[in-house]
């Protein structure tokens, strides 16, 4: 089984080709909106951090804009700061760099004025861009492959369709040499236990259970217990019984192969296999974290919630900047209606007329033309939104 | 044949309801193996719900995606639904 994808310097292979144009800081946004404005594959990398924040969260923020240039999707940076942020636009491009990569840095204390800096940052992106549509794809193996993992607007049917049928697909991924990622740590209380049966060595293990009680403790400082609130009223009047039915339900989509370790929210695995991530559930944040780990492209599993039932809008979004998303929709119902934002309906399974295995094999038909080229629905309709990072401390 | 539930992996011993299935409707259950029996549904299951495999005495394992999911707090008959009611989770 091979892809086509696009060779990075560092060995690598894209999925997609882009540049680019990451703010340091949240100052420098405008500059970073205007610069790649209109310019076919350049990205503007907006987000809402500044310098007042933590070390701690300085620290994730610089691993995480790093993490994104690296990713394989991305052929070329132009990092743009103020050239005052606590996190240096030097030392982050030094980073990214050591792939080989093209970066360039634009800072406004070395400039005469605003315009000045975007007028040069447009002159490097159009270069950049003119770059990455010579490209051609080139023969590569399933092995260079990273995917994050997504489940959004679950319901009852979730753990029984999409999430079991995204698993299988995750096994044979890695049986192929793939590195899988999941995340969302509070969907994980209640699973610990089956994950870390998974895990590769005692020490992994232990890390399992250590991020999900940090997790676990940090909500109940709000008030907000997890582990018993869990499963909601909701959830228990759609036919979930217990916290460990509806967390084993959900982590499902992780299949079942050995888990290779943990990694802090924004961290790039060190071999093939699988993974899991500390992070939010929350959309925004969950794909700016995974795609800074290093993910080409995110499986994201839906159930038949609120979020799928709204007319032509893509359900808990995650429109991605960078790794493609293929939403995967449980229920049945509702599907004309949704069906320009999301890419599969494994509804089939709930209907009882074919099996999770038949319905993994689809999604894994499908994953293997977009990965080498074909536009998933979210690429088709432009949809895109803005990234979030997951902090830990309050701002300053 | 249509299935009217699931059963996720081959050692569970409850299967979740694809339909709304009525007490005193005899249905086929299929394992992901192939494996299937016929049970006599004995309450009615609401859809996305669990409904028990084989007779359950207090204080046992219900397993679902081959995994604990939780025990029973009284005895469960084959084809009864299983849920707040009669299963607690193990972790509190």
């Amino acid at each position: 089984m091979r892809i086509l994808g696009y060779r990075r310097p560092d060995g690598s292979f894209g999925i997609r080709s882009y540049c680019l144009v990451i703010a340091v800081g949240s100052c420098i946004n405008q500059a970073v909106y205007e610069i790649a404005m209109g310019i076919e594959n350049v990205i503007a990398v907006r987000h809402y951090l500044s310098c007042a924040r933590v070390k701690a969260d300085q620290k994730m923020l610089k691993r995480c804009l790093a993490g994104l240039g690296l990713n394989a999707n991305v052929h070329s940076v132009i990092l743009v700061g103020l050239g005052c942020e606590a996190n240096s636009a030097f030392e982050i491009a030094k980073e990214i760099a050591q792939s080989g990569k093209r970066v360039e840095v634009l800072t406004l204390d070395k400039l005469s004025s605003f315009n000045e800096l975007v007028f040069k940052g447009r002159n490097i992106a159009k270069d950049l861009s003119s770059k990455i549509q010579m490209e051609k794809r080139e023969d590569a193996g399933m092995e260079t492959l990273t995917i994050g993992l997504k489940c959004g607007g679950s319901g009852a049917l979730s753990g029984v369709a999409a999430n079991p049928a995204v698993g299988l697909v995750v096994d044979k991924l890695v049986d192929l040499g793939a590195t899988a990622i999941m995340s969302e740590t509070p969907e994980m209380i209640g699973a610990e236990q089956w994950l870390a049966s998974r895990a590769a060595n005692n020490h992994i293990s232990k890390s399992i259970y250590k991020m999900t009680e940090s997790m676990e403790n940090r909500v109940k400082m709000s008030g907000y217990d997890i582990a018993s609130a869990n499963p909601t009223e909701d959830n228990r009047r759609s036919g979930l019984t217990t916290l460990e039915e509806k967390a084993l339900g959900a982590v499902k989509k992780s299949g079942s192969k050995t888990i290779k370790g943990v990694l802090e929210y924004g961290e790039k695995p060190a071999s093939n296999g699988v993974y899991l991530m500390d992070g939010p559930a929350n959309t925004a944040e969950l794909i700016a974290g995974i795609s800074a780990a290093g993910a080409q492209l995110i499986l994201f599993t839906m159930g038949g919630g609120l979020a799928t039932n709204l007319p032509n809008i893509p359900g808990a979004p995650g429109g991605s900047l960078i790794a493609p998303v293929i939403k995967i929709m449980s229920s049945p119902e509702n599907w004309e209606k949704v069906k320009e934002y999301i890419d599969m309906n494994v509804g089939s399974i709930v209907l009882g007329k074919s099996k999770v295995k038949e319905e993994a094999e689809k999604i894994f038909e499908y994953f293997c033309r977009v990965v080498s080229g074909e536009k998933t629905k979210m690429e088709k309709n432009k949809y895109e939104e803005p990234l979030n990072f997951n902090t830990i401390y309050p701002a300053l | 044949m249509k299935q009217v539930s699931i059963v996720s992996s081959e050692v569970d011993n409850v299967a979740t309801a694809l339909r709304n299935l009525n007490a005193g409707q005899k249905i086929e259950i299929a394992w992901p193996s192939g494996i299937k029996k016929d049970v006599l549904i004995k309450e009615n299951i609401p859809l996305g719900h669990k409904f028990a495999l084989r007779d359950f005495l207090k204080g046992e394992h219900v397993i679902k995606y081959g995994e604990v999911i939780g025990e029973t707090i009284e005895t469960i008959l084959e084809g009864c639904h299983v849920h707040s009611h009669n299963l607690k989770g193990l972790r509190g």
